[in-house]
């Protein structure tokens, strides 16, 4: 009978060990605890033992039954614990549910970059209309009718003397209008040119201008300014050289370029291997604009800068095609 | 213009290498834009800036070059100043008469009679020097004008002498009179036009092109040579409205010299004796002999302040003397008289420019400005219109920038009237003709190209300018435009909802919250171009603030745009008059609020609207929140009903509510709703 016990304990054990779902578990439990199961079976045989064994093998029974229904039940818990964590299994290495978000237009971007430079150095920002009167296109600025300096200004006229601004350099002189110096002032915005559409041209484009006017302001003073944002604008190491040029309403005038930003100054296809990138006009204010603003003759001197918004988001952002910028392709407008 | 090396050296002693004079010039504002080895020798493409017509000659190009390297400009003899030119005194009655009808169009005009010349090929030192500057060779005579007009920037025309019918005049063309030009293609002038014409007909147009007619050719024995001032403006005029750009038309547009004109002829005259072997003949002088001059005084300290430098007087005379001007001056002033060919320095600003150019603007110091305290950095209306930007992307949307200027067929159907329409005169496109009066037509071309381009989900904002005309006046608003087309969201998880009226409702309500705007109302309201029984007018207090919608199905097909648009504008300076955009704190509340559910069944006419206004009225400022937690139209619900859930939250600022207290109010409510509107309960 002993042996009975131990056989059937080992057997027991050996069935248990290749229970893997609750199905099987029953089946042991059935086989061992069922009303016609082994213990049963072994039960049945206690009352032809002879007294003296019957209590020592009766409770040898009832332990190996307690055994076999403890380990039933940490089985059957083992197992109902890994059917929940199967029930649960995530694959975790599928793409996240990415939250929606928007992105501002690179121009505005470029704009706000542009914008916040010159507003940490102490400029406000103005804004005048793109429907102007021809004047503070031209006259005012300097640019005779029927001259060739009118030549890098064509114009969208509205009517005879109502046109759409081909420059910013118009809310200069709106601001004159209005203000006295000191003046400090940026005013980014939209301006128009009857240009045909191509990679690098667009009839419609942004700018900004800026403008100081003191007592005394000087074109050293035009120089640091410039070079101090396009270090900010395109990085600490950005050298800029300025070249005598001409704009009919600065004197002296200059042409500022950057070593190029993208072969550092040795020379590539975009710096047309020169090295340096035209990025900015600039120059002293011309006394004939304090003129006609109505400043009184040399109590002032001013600088004034202008610059292509879309030029300089093309090159920070390396965009080889102007077009991109109004087709508005999400794909496009997702980078930034 | 393109200019060659060898032709400079001409005129400057130099053995420099050419890439270091293309980098010389350049830092002096003569742009070199590029500098090329053409057999052997360099040829240089200068962009010379319009206020320097000096510079559209070699010589004038020389004189930078040799006061940049400090050496002196060798001048030939013919034009050096001080070379007196005999006038045509002679008592003997001229051969011939000339003219000038329009002095106010042809300030000068020249002529010399140069006879028996023999017209043939050029020798090749000349013919050289004509391909350098990327012209054709012609013939000995043409090439030799070519080569004076280059060298001294002062046009000349040579005309064959025996085709010109009794004199030379001077004259404004008569209105459709026709010439035909050397480039064998007639053309008709107006009145405007000014042309050299003999006895019968124009020979010529005025400083832009000869005439076929009168044209130098192998036959051609005697020559009349022109050397002539035209006034710029006409010849500007003339040559735009014509559309010929010459050589010519582009030097007399940005002035010539008057001191150069009697000189240049003077050379070509010379050159034309020795290498076509003519005869020099009589010269004829009308017009204005003086050349531009003028006397500037000029304050050394002046020009060190405004520079930020401090370049000494003899520096600053040096480089003055170089460029052709004459200097005399004691202590700290100079007296400075302009040559003839420098109109362009007007002032003494002008002479601080030149001196500043070949001083070297990388000489210059870098310094900070005084910085000015600016109380206000940005219009608060640029401010409200940056929030609202950073609350869309915040909300999921893309900014777009599209053109202002749009096709007229664009707005076709959205009713703007006319008289409103900024209309552009002279477009290049049709796609160019208008400004755009509302940002819908570009938002939907928007959606359109990145549909095109299989985009599934387009959420979408605008904040940009329309235009109108206004009376006399235009008006330009900026207005926040928003589109929502296509599919909710595009992930693994979920791909199928489309967009509907209450997601860009959704977006407005966020923003007008954002803006502390309070008593908005959404009223049904009809607007051109979108679907009647999906459309919005957005108001508050009577005033209308934007407007939201679906898109109509023919405005979307305009556009090849078959899904879903909705759309919204908001008119920002409106909007920006009514809004708060200081935050104040509001007290949540000290006692509990009680929530109570009611769900009821109502005809499909009554609103939300009026059914909240009812809670509102009945429970005054104890319901604090109502919501609408569920909305259905299913089996349960007749077909002409929907049934709504509103949560409803009550709360008194002064104690805490009873139970009892709220079932009351609560049954009031539903009392009224079901007198008023109808209503029943569930």
């Amino acid at each position: 009978m002993q042996d009975e016990i131990n056989n059937t304990r080992n057997a027991f054990e050996k069935d248990l060990a290749l229970v893997t779902d609750a199905k099987l578990l029953e089946n042991v439990r059935v086989k061992y605890l069922g009303r016609k199961g082994i213990i049963s079976e072994l039960m049945g045989k206690l009352p032809a033992l002879d007294s003296k064994a019957k209590p020592v093998i009766g409770k040898e029974l009832n332990l190996l039954k307690g055994h076999i229904q403890k380990e039933l039940e940490k089985k059957k818990e083992k197992l109902s614990l890994s059917a929940s964590v199967k029930e649960r299994l995530v694959d975790i290495t599928m793409p996240g549910i990415l939250p929606r978000e928007g992105r501002l237009h690179p121009i505005t971007k470029t704009l706000n970059e542009i914008n916040d430079i010159f507003i940490s150095l102490g400029f406000k920002i103005v804004e005048g209309p793109e429907i102007e009167k021809e004047f503070y296109n031209f006259e005012a600025l300097n640019i005779p009718l029927d001259h060739p300096s009118r030549d890098a200004f064509d114009t969208f006229y509205i009517k005879e003397d109502v046109l759409l601004r081909s420059h910013t350099s118009t809310v200069q002189i709106r601001i004159m209008e209005k203000t006295k110096p000191p003046i400090q002032a940026i005013m980014p915005g939209r301006v128009y040119r009857p240009d045909a559409v191509d990679a690098s041209h667009s009839f419609m484009f942004h700018q900004v201008e800026g403008l100081m006017v003191d007592k005394d302001i000087k074109f050293s003073d035009l120089k640091g300014l410039l070079d101090l944002f396009t270090k900010r604008m395109f990085g600490e190491k950005t050298k800029t050289r300025f070249r005598p040029s001409f704009f009919p309403f600065t004197e002296p005038s200059a042409e500022v370029d950057i070593s190029c930003i993208i072969c550092r100054g040795k020379g590539c296809r975009v710096c047309s291997h020169t090295g340096w990138l035209e990025i900015l006009g600039a120059g002293m204010v011309n006394p004939r604009v304090f003129e006609a603003v109505g400043y009184p003759s040399g109590a002032f001197t001013g600088l004034a800068f202008g610059m292509g918004v879309e030029r300089i988001a093309m090159l920070k952002y390396g965009i080889d095609d102007i077009r991109l910028f109004f087709e508005n392709d999400i794909r496009f407008l997702k980078q930034f | 213009m393109k200019v060659s090396y060898s032709w400079l050296k001409d005129y400057v002693d130099t053995k420099i290498d050419p890439k270091k004079i293309a980098h010389l010039l350049t830092m002096a504002g003569v742009n070199v834009a590029s500098c090329e080895n053409v057999g052997g020798d360099y040829i240089f493409e200068l962009e010379i800036t319009a206020n320097r017509p000096d510079c559209l000659s070699v010589l004038g190009v020389a004189r930078e070059l040799a006061a940049l390297l400090g050496k002196s400009l060798k001048v030939p003899k013919d034009l050096r100043d001080g070379k007196k030119q005999k006038a045509q005194s002679k008592k003997q009655k001229p051969s011939f008469n000339i003219t000038l009808n329009n002095p106010e169009l042809c300030f000068r005009y020249t002529a010399r009679i140069i006879k028996d010349v023999e017209v043939g090929p050029s020798p090749d030192w000349l013919k050289n020097r004509i391909i350098s500057v990327g012209l054709r060779p012609v013939n000995n005579i043409v090439d030799i004008t070519n080569f004076v007009l280059f060298e001294t920037g002062q046009p000349l025309h040579a005309f064959d002498l025996d085709r010109i019918k009794e004199g030379i005049i001077i004259r404004r063309a008569a209105s459709d009179e026709k010439i035909i030009t050397i480039d064998n293609i007639p053309r008709t002038m107006t009145n405007d036009t000014l042309v050299i014409a003999d006895g019968s007909e124009p020979i010529a147009i005025a400083g832009v092109m000869g005439g076929l007619k009168t044209e130098v050719s192998n036959m051609t024995k005697n020559i009349l040579l022109e050397s002539a001032f035209f006034d710029p403006i006409s010849v500007r005029r003339t040559s735009r409205a014509l559309g010929i750009a010459s050589e010519s038309s582009y030097r007399f547009e940005r002035k010539i010299n008057n001191g150069m004109v009697v000189k240049a002829s003077e050379r070509a005259c010379e050159l034309i004796t020795e290498i076509a072997k003519g005869e020099k003949g009589e010269f004829f002088d009308v017009g204005k002999k003086t050349s531009y001059s003028k006397n500037i005084n000029l304050s050394i300290k002046k020009t060190n302040s405004l520079l930020g430098v401090t370049i000494k007087k003899n520096e600053a005379i040096k480089i003055l003397k170089a460029l052709g001007f004459s200097v005399s001056g004691k202590n700290n002033f100079l007296k400075i008289a302009v040559p003839g060919f420098r109109e362009d320095v007007k002032n003494d600003i002008n002479v601080i420019e030149e001196i500043a150019r070949i001083y070297g603007y990388e000489r210059i110091p870098v310094t900070i400005p005084r910085i000015v305290g600016n109380t206000t950095i940005k219009e608060p209306i640029s401010l409200f219109q940056e929030k609202l930007s950073h609350a869309l992307i915040r909300l999921g949307l893309n900014e777009i920038i599209t053109y202002a200027l749009i096709n007229r067929n664009k707005i076709k159907g959205l009713d703007v009237p006319p008289d409103q329409i900024v209309a552009i005169k002279n477009p290049l496109s049709i796609d160019q003709e208008i400004m755009r009066p509302t940002l819908l037509p570009g938002m939907l071309e928007t959606i359109s190209y990145n549909f095109n381009r299989r985009a599934k989900q387009l959420s979408l904002f605008e904040i940009g300018k329309t235009y109108k005309e206004k009376g006399n006046s235009y008006v330009e608003e900026p207005v926040l435009s928003i589109g929502l087309a296509g599919i909710k969201r595009d992930n693994w998880r979920s791909h199928k909802q489309g967009y509907d009226f209450f997601d860009i409702k959704g977006v407005l309500e966020k923003l007008l919250d954002e803006s502390g705007l309070k008593g908005v109302v959404f009223k049904k309201g009809s607007i051109p171009g979108f679907n009647k029984n999906i459309t919005s007018i957005v108001e508050q207090n009577g005033d209308i603030v934007g407007h939201l919608g679906e898109v109509s199905k023919a405005e979307c097909g305009k556009f090849d745009i078959e899904k879903d648009v909705f759309y919204a504008e908001i008119y920002i300076t409106k909007l920006f008059k009514k809004i708060s955009l200081s935050k104040k704190y509001a007290s949540f509340g000290r006692y509990p609020s009680i929530v109570r559910d009611v769900s009821m069944v109502m005809d499909k006419s009554v609103t939300s609207q009026e059914l909240e206004n009812i809670i509102k009225e009945i429970g005054k400022d104890l319901v604090k929140d109502i919501s609408l937690a569920d909305c259905y139209k299913g089996k349960q619900i007749p077909e002409n009903k929907r049934a709504l859930l509103y949560r409803i939250e009550y709360r008194s600022d002064e104690k805490t509510l009873e139970d009892s207290e709220v079932d009351r109010l609560h049954s009031d409510i539903k009392t009224t709703l079901s007198e008023k509107l109808h209503i029943s309960f569930r």
